[in-house]
C-alpha cells in the first residue's frame, strides 16, 4: 500500500473531510457523546473505508469533536466533551450576558488556531523524534512503554494512581491473549478458537467508553433545555486579537500534554485554564473570552501533541490518538519509529490530512453551527439508545462476528462496575494497545543482552527512562498517601 | 462495597493471569517464555488489588454502615437496559431483520431512559432512524448489518441489479 499526499487532492478527500467534520461537530455537540467514543465508533465503521478515507475522515471528526463540545458549554453551561469543561466555565457567564456567540466564534478560531499550533508541533517535531527513536534498544522501547504506563495512571486518576496502574495492568494482561509470536505458544485461549487471534481492542474500548456511557446515562435526569438564543456571533473588530499570547501558550500547553502518554484533551485544557488565569491576574469564571480562548486552543493542540508519540513510537499520546493506531493497524498501517520506512508516505498525507481536517472545521462551523443548534437539546433518552445500535453494529463490523459482541457487553459490564468505583479507562486502553510493544521489546532485549544484563542496565538511556519509571512510580505513592493522610485527618475532625 | 468488591475482582484476575502465566510452555528458558511479561504484571496487579482490597476493609472496618447501600432504581434501570441490549442483538436479530428488529429495541429503551419523551416523538424516531443508520452504514460505510438482514439493503439491492 502506498500512501501520497497528493492523495488529498481531489473532491473525494474534500467531501470526506467536510463529512467527518461535521459528524464531529454534532457528536461534540451533544452532552454525554465523548470524543473516545466517536473516535471507537468510527475506528470500527471505517473498516470497510479505504486507508485513505479512514484517516481524513477520522482526523477530521477529532478535530471538529473537540471544538464541538464548547458549543453546549457556552451556550447551555453542559460541556459537550469532558475537555470543554473549563471552556463552559468561563463561556457560560458571557452567554448570560449576550455574548455567547461571539465566545462560540472565538472558541472556533482559537480551536483552529490551537489545531494548526499542533500540526505545526507534530510536523516539526516527527522527523527528529523518528531518528531518536531509531537509536532505542529493545529494552529502552520496554522502559518506554512502562514510563507511558505509570504516567497515564497518576494523571488520569491523580488522587488514586493506584487505580490507574492497576488499569493499565489489566490492559496489559488483556493484551496478552492470543498466540505468542516468539514461541507460537498459545496465551490465555482456553481452547476457544476465537481467542487465537487475541482480544481486538475495539470491542473492549467500544464497550467501555460507547456502551458504559450510554447505560450510565440511563440514570441522569437532565433537565429539559431551550435553544440558546444567541444574539451576536461575531466578536468586535480587532477583539480577537488581543488574545494571541494566551492562544500560544495554551497552545503549547496542549501539545505537550498530548505529548505526554496518557494525558489527554481534557488535562490540556485545566492546565492551559489555570495557567491562563495566573497569568492574566483574572478570574474566568466571571466571564472571559480569555478563558475559552485558553481551554479551546489547549484542547485542539492536543491532537498533533498527541500523535507525535503515536506515529513516532507507536505509544499513544491519548485514547483518541490510541484509537487512530488501532484504526490505522486494522488498515495495515503500523505506527512506530519505522513508519517512514514502511509507509514513505504516511507523513506527508497525514499532515495534509489534518490540514483538511482544520479547514472543513471553519467551513463546517461556519455553515451549519447557527441553524444545528437544535441537536444540543436532543435528551439522552432519544440519542442514546441509537448510540447503543451504533456500538453492536460497529462492534460487530470489525470482523463480523458475534464473538466480539460478546467481548464487547463483557467489557462493558466489568467497565461499568469499575468506573463506578473511579477506575479510568485511559490507562487500560494504553495497556492494551502497548501489550505487544512491551512484550515483544522486554523478551528481545533479554534474548538479545543473555548473560550481559548489566550492560542492558547500565545504557545511559535505559538509566534514564528507569529513573523515570521510578520517579513517576514514587510520585503517584507520595500523592496517595498525602490525600490518604488528609482524608484521615479530616474523617478523625468530623468523626470527633 | 463495591471498592473491595473492585478490589478481590482485580485480585482474581491477577491469580488467574498468574496461574496462567506460570503454567504455559517455556521452550527457551524463562528469558524468552511466553508468561514471562504477563506473569510480571499479574505480580504487580495482584500487588496493587492487595492494597486497594485492605485499604476498602480498613474504611469499612472504620465506618460499616458506608459499606451497605441499598440497590437504588438508577442501578435496576441499568441493568434492564443491559438485559434489553442483550436481548436484541442475541434473540431479537436472529429473528427479524435489522430494521424491525432496531425499532422495536429503540421503542423499548427509549421509554427507559428518566428523560420522559413523548410517545409520538419516541415512535417517529424509532421507526425512522433505523432506515437511516441501515443506509448510511450499509450504504455509505459498506458496513455489513448484524441480523437476518436488512430491508433497506435489500431495496438497495434490487434498485441496482432490478
Amino acid at each position: 500500500m502506498d500512501i501520497q499526499w497528493t492523495h488529498m487532492l481531489g473532491i473525494g478527500p474534500v467531501l470526506t473531510a467536510l463529512a467527518g467534520a461535521l459528524l464531529g461537530i454534532v457528536w461534540g455537540a451533544i452532552p454525554g457523546l465523548s470524543v473516545s467514543m466517536a473516535m471507537a465508533l468510527l475506528a470500527a465503521l471505517s473498516f470497510n473505508l479505504p486507508t485513505e478515507a479512514a484517516i481524513v475522515f477520522l482526523v477530521s471528526a477529532w478535530t471538529a469533536a473537540e471544538f464541538g463540545g464548547a458549543i453546549p458549554a457556552i451556550l447551555l453551561n453542559i460541556p459537550g466533551t469532558p475537555s470543554a469543561v473549563p471552556t463552559g466555565m468561563a463561556g457560560h457567564p458571557l452567554q448570560q450576558r449576550g455574548q455567547g456567540g461571539a465566545a462560540v466564534t472565538a472558541a472556533l478560531v482559537f480551536s483552529a488556531i490551537g489545531s494548526w499550533f499542533g500540526l505545526a508541533a507534530l510536523a516539526l517535531l516527527a522527523p527528529l523524534m523518528i531518528r531518536l527513536s531509531l537509536s532505542f534498544t529493545s529494552w529502552e522501547m520496554f522502559l518506554l512503554v512502562l514510563f507511558g504506563l505509570t504516567v497515564c495512571g497518576n494523571l488520569v486518576a491523580r488522587s488514586e494512581p493506584v487505580k490507574g496502574w492497576a488499569m493499565g495492568l489489566l490492559g496489559l494482561l488483556l493484551g496478552m491473549i492470543g498466540k505468542d509470536f516468539i514461541h507460537g505458544v498459545d496465551r490465555y485461549t482456553f481452547g476457544i478458537a476465537a481467542l487465537n487471534a487475541g482480544v481486538h481492542y475495539l470491542p473492549v474500548l467500544i464497550g467501555v467508553f460507547g456502551l458504559v456511557a450510554a447505560f450510565n446515562a440511563l440514570d441522569v435526569d437532565r433537565p429539559a433545555t431551550d435553544v440558546a438564543r444567541v444574539s451576536r456571533w461575531l466578536p468586535r473588530a480587532g477583539e480577537l486579537r488581543r488574545y494571541w499570547v494566551a492562544a500560544a501558550r495554551s497552545s503549547l500547553v496542549g501539545a505537550v500534554v498530548g505529548a505526554i502518554p496518557g494525558a489527554g484533551a481534557n488535562i490540556a485544557s485545566y492546565v492551559a485554564y489555570n495557567l491562563g488565569e495566573r497569568a492574566s491576574g483574572r478570574r474566568y469564571a466571571e466571564g472571559d473570552i480569555e478563558g475559552v480562548v485558553c481551554s479551546e486552543a489547549a484542547n485542539n493542540a492536543n491532537i498533533g501533541g498527541g500523535l507525535l508519540p503515536a506515529v513516532t513510537l507507536g505509544i499513544p499520546g491519548n485514547s483518541s490518538s490510541a484509537l487512530v493506531i488501532a484504526a490505522l493497524s486494522m488498515h495495515g498501517v503500523m505506527l512506530g519509529p519505522t513508519i517512514s520506512q514502511d509507509q514513505p508516505g504516511f507523513l506527508g498525507f497525514l499532515y495534509a490530512a489534518l490540514i483538511a481536517a482544520n479547514l472543513a472545521l471553519l467551513v463546517t462551523a461556519a455553515l451549519f453551527v447557527r441553524p444545528g443548534l437544535r441537536v444540543m437539546t436532543l435528551p439522552a433518552g432519544l440519542v442514546m439508545p441509537m448510540v447503543i445500535v451504533f456500538c453492536l453494529v460497529g462492534t460487530f463490523a470489525v470482523n463480523y462476528s458475534t464473538f466480539d459482541v460478546g467481548i464487547m457487553f463483557v467489557a462493558a459490564l466489568v467497565g461499568w462496575f469499575l468506573d463506578r468505583q473511579g477506575y479510568p479507562f485511559a490507562p487500560l486502553v494504553l495497556g492494551l494497545i502497548l501489550a505487544p510493544l512491551a512484550d515483544e521489546n522486554l523478551r528481545r532485549s533479554l534474548l538479545v543482552y543473555d548473560d550481559r544484563y548489566l550492560e542492558m542496565l547500565s545504557r545511559p538511556l535505559g538509566l534514564l527512562l528507569a529513573f523515570a519509571v521510578c520517579w513517576s512510580l514514587w510520585h503517584g505513592i507520595r500523592e496517595s498517601v498525602m490525600r490518604n493522610a488528609t482524608d484521615g485527618r479530616v474523617g478523625g475532625k468530623t468523626g470527633g | 462495597m463495591g471498592e473491595l468488591v473492585a478490589g478481590l475482582l482485580l485480585l482474581a484476575l491477577a491469580l488467574l493471569f498468574g496461574g496462567g502465566a506460570v503454567a504455559m510452555e517455556r521452550p527457551g528458558g524463562w528469558a524468552t517464555a511466553p508468561g514471562l511479561v504477563p506473569l510480571a504484571a499479574s505480580i504487580a496487579l495482584g500487588l496493587l488489588s492487595l492494597a486497594i482490597c485492605v485499604r476498602a476493609a480498613v474504611a469499612i472496618a472504620r465506618a460499616p454502615l458506608l459499606g451497605l447501600r441499598a440497590i437504588g432504581t438508577g442501578e435496576w434501570r441499568i441493568a434492564a437496559g443491559m438485559a434489553i441490549t442483550a436481548a436484541f442483538y442475541f434473540v431479537l436479530l436472529r429473528l427479524l431483520p435489522f430494521e424491525p428488529a432496531a425499532t422495536l429495541f429503540l421503542l423499548t429503551m427509549t421509554g427507559l431512559f428518566r428523560d420522559r419523551v413523548p410517545l409520538l416523538r419516541r415512535v417517529a424516531v424509532s421507526a425512522v432512524s433505523p432506515v437511516v443508520i441501515a443506509a448510511l452504514l450499509g450504504g455509505i460505510f459498506g458496513v455489513p448489518l448484524p441480523g437476518t438482514g436488512s430491508l433497506v439493503e435489500s431495496a438497495f439491492y434490487l434498485l441496482a441489479h432490478g
